[in-house]
């Protein structure tokens, strides 16, 4: 089939299946018109607006600079002429990018055409979607844009940017309600979405976790980021000083040039480190709409993520350990596509977070969205025989694992505890592993592996012949559960 | 001892013990590739007469023998690595086990993986220049996580296909998704 790029494919009859496919509604006979769709023209403007704020400040400080020193300052219209020129250039690049990328998003396909030296055709299977999101940078946010990121697979993901946000919107519940294998055509789909211009809710959405400012700023103030942060500047600068008062310096003269030279940038930095957290994750809100679950959050950068329950693979609980006087968890999910556990709090970008600090009630809140079937508090955890000790001085009372019908649940960590929860039926495969030492003490290790990268569904220095008994027995529920149970 | 590296069956299933080979002649040629110019190295520094730190070493006991130690410690090295080469392929086997397979392999630090025939999404086989030579393969199972890391090396070409196909089998039929 050698079609010239940009015309419309041959429509062929649908193949036959023994089931009434979805789309009978119309006329197979009549050939179906594919709607292509293009990104909003205003996408250019988006994408070159950073180069043109850089460059404009760039040259803004330069001018100041040749102003102070009273050297020449260059003519106005060489700056005019740059930031024009930028300008031009980037609008040109958004504009071949916009005007060589399409979409269809219809019942039958979900395809992407893009590129202008090589093209690039993506078609996405509707049932193999993981997760769709909607982000708003904040120069897109300002002319009403939104991307919207398509996850399938493991690969990286496929963006279409940008839409206006009602679009976007728009398209990510339908595939959101095609991906939970409902038949809408995608005008159903358009007259079920809401546009909200900060909360991303609709009115049949029920919103399950909010998290206030306040709570943010308290799991930002006692985390170990914080501290690793003062203990960054602290330590060199108690170095030089202390150098200095051995070779006779005097000490106390010194305080106002260190209070100065380490106080300012570390107060600098702390305000940073605290306004970038509490603007990725503000207004965090976890809801739990026709489609799946949504996360949506952010200040100046909305970030809008759509789970499918379904595509959960397990769920990790953690607590560092200043939280645990005050009773706050972190909840992580692993989903496919999502890769490694985010680190970065202040990301505005697509993160595992389900939950970036909350009481027991809300993280309760929080499982009983993903997993209504899940009873954590029934579970009876066994503990690693006491002279595992040896090998755990600090985390000795938290390492355990429990097993119920539905999951497997490992405790392990010292500095940060975390509890993972693994779902018998979306475990991948177990296994075990003894070094010299551990078989000496009659100790092994189990590890559970999922199709996620949290890296912690692990037990460490349990009985070796409970191992034993473990890996065989959850290689069997394995195969056998089902997670009907847990999800309803 | 019942031991958790115990058969989960009747028995293991050993390898071939050709693979013993692949094992012994990679530990050779891999500690050879290290240990010369290591060891060539050290005697050219530490050579207590003319060399580059001559003014150092040939103030110091035993200088004649502190030429050649590198060399010593990879001639012991290299015995202990090859003697555990051969050791450690023979500690590696499989066995199937009701719907999973169960793969064991280590001397100090031991490994049992076990992999639900139901997760297999890929059975690969591969083999390499010297284990055509010997006729030998490695199956690999590939499952949706990235950790699985189950694969069995050194079985007769012939026995890997086809374990390759059975495994490929009775995975599509217990197959059970994402």
């Amino acid at each position: 089939m050698t079609a010239p790029y940009g015309q419309q494919p041959p429509s062929y009859p649908p193949p036959e299946y023994p089931e009434t496919p979805a789309w009978t509604s119309a006329p197979p006979q009549e050939p179906v018109r594919k709607v292509e769709e293009r990104a909003h023209p205003l996408t250019p403007l988006v994408r070159g607006w950073f180069a043109v704020v850089a460059v404009a400040w760039a040259m803004l400080q330069e001018w100041l600079q040749g102003r102070t020193d009273g050297t020449d300052r260059l003519p106005w219209w060489v700056f005019v002429a740059v930031i024009g020129g930028v300008a031009a250039l980037g609008l040109i690049a958004g504009f071949i990018s916009w005007r060589f990328t399409r979409f269809i998003a219809d019942e039958t396909e979900l395809r992407v055409e893009s590129g202008w030296i090589s093209h690039r055709s993506r078609r996405i299977s509707y049932t193999r979607l993981q997760s769709v999101d909607v982000m708003q940078p904040l120069a897109a946010r300002l002319l009403g844009l939104a991307e919207v990121r398509i996850d399938a697979g493991a690969h990286d993901s496929t963006k279409l940017r940008y839409l206006s946000r009602r679009r976007a919107y728009e398209l990510r519940d339908f595939l959101m309600l095609r991906a939970h294998g409902a038949q809408v055509s995608v005008d159903v789909a358009r007259a079920r979405t809401a546009d909200p211009l900060f909360a991303d809710l609709g009115g049949s959405d029920r919103v399950i976790v909010t998290v206030p400012p306040h709570e943010l700023l308290l799991g930002a103030f006692v985390s170990h980021d914080l501290l690793s942060l003062i203990i960054g500047f602290a330590v060199p600068v108690a170095a030089v000083w202390g150098v200095a008062a051995y070779f006779g310096h005097d000490a106390a003269a010194a305080i106002p040039v260190v209070a100065l030279a380490g106080g300012v940038p570390l107060l600098f930095s702390i305000a940073q480190y605290f306004t970038r957290r509490v603007m990725a994750q503000f207004n965090f809100t976890l809801a739990e709409t026709q489609a799946g679950l949504r996360i949506t959050r952010g200040l100046t950068n909305l970030t809008s993520q759509t789970v499918p329950v379904r595509r959960i693979q397990s769920i990790r609980l953690s607590q560092p350990l200043f939280w645990r006087p005050l009773r706050r968890y972190r909840v992580d999910l692993e989903v496919l596509g999502l890769g490694e556990a985010t680190h970065n709090e202040s990301t505005s970008k697509v993160s595992t977070l389900l939950l970036p600090i909350g009481t027991k009630k809300q993280v309760d809140a929080a499982l009983a969205a993903v997993w209504p079937g899940l009873r954590l508090d029934a579970i009876q955890y066994v503990r690693s025989p006491r002279h595992a000790v040896v090998f755990d001085p600090l985390s000795y009372s938290w390492n355990s694992f429990g097993v119920d019908d539905n999951v497997v649940v490992t405790r392990r960590g010292w500095l940060t505890r975390h509890q993972s929860i693994v779902p018998h039926a979306r475990l991948q495969s177990v296994a075990a592993y003894q070094g010299p030492l551990e078989r000496l003490l009659g100790l092994a290790n189990v590890t559970f592996h999922t199709t996620g990268l949290l890296h912690t569904h692990a037990v460490i220095h349990m009985n070796a012949d409970l191992a034993r008994t473990l890996v065989y027995d959850e290689a069997d529920r394995a195969m056998t559960s089902r997670d009907g149970e847990l999800l309803r | 001892m019942a031991g958790i590296f115990s058969p989960p069956a009747d028995r293991w299933i050993k390898l071939s013990p050709k693979y013993a080979v692949v094992r012994v002649v990679g530990a050779i040629i891999a500690n050879t590739l290290f240990w010369v110019p290591v060891s060539l190295l050290w005697a050219w520094v530490f050579e207590p007469r003319g060399g580059a730190m001559s003014g150092l070493t040939s103030t110091l006991p035993f200088a004649a023998q502190l030429q050649w130690l590198a060399a010593y410690v990879g001639i012991v090295w290299f015995i202990w690595r090859v003697y555990r080469a051969g050791r450690y392929a023979r500690s590696w086997a499989y066995a199937e086990r009701g719907q999973d397979l169960c793969i064991t392999r280590g001397l100090w630090y031991k490994n049992l993986t076990v992999v639900p025939y139901g997760r297999l999404q890929i059975a690969k086989v591969d083999a390499g220049p010297l284990d055509r030579l010997l006729g030998l393969a490695t199956v690999t199972l590939v499952t949706a996580s990235a950790h699985s890391n189950a694969s069995i090396p050194g079985l007769p070409a012939a026995e890997a296909e086809r374990l390759r196909d059975r495994l490929i089998e009775v995975g599509d039929t217990l197959g059970s998704g994402l």
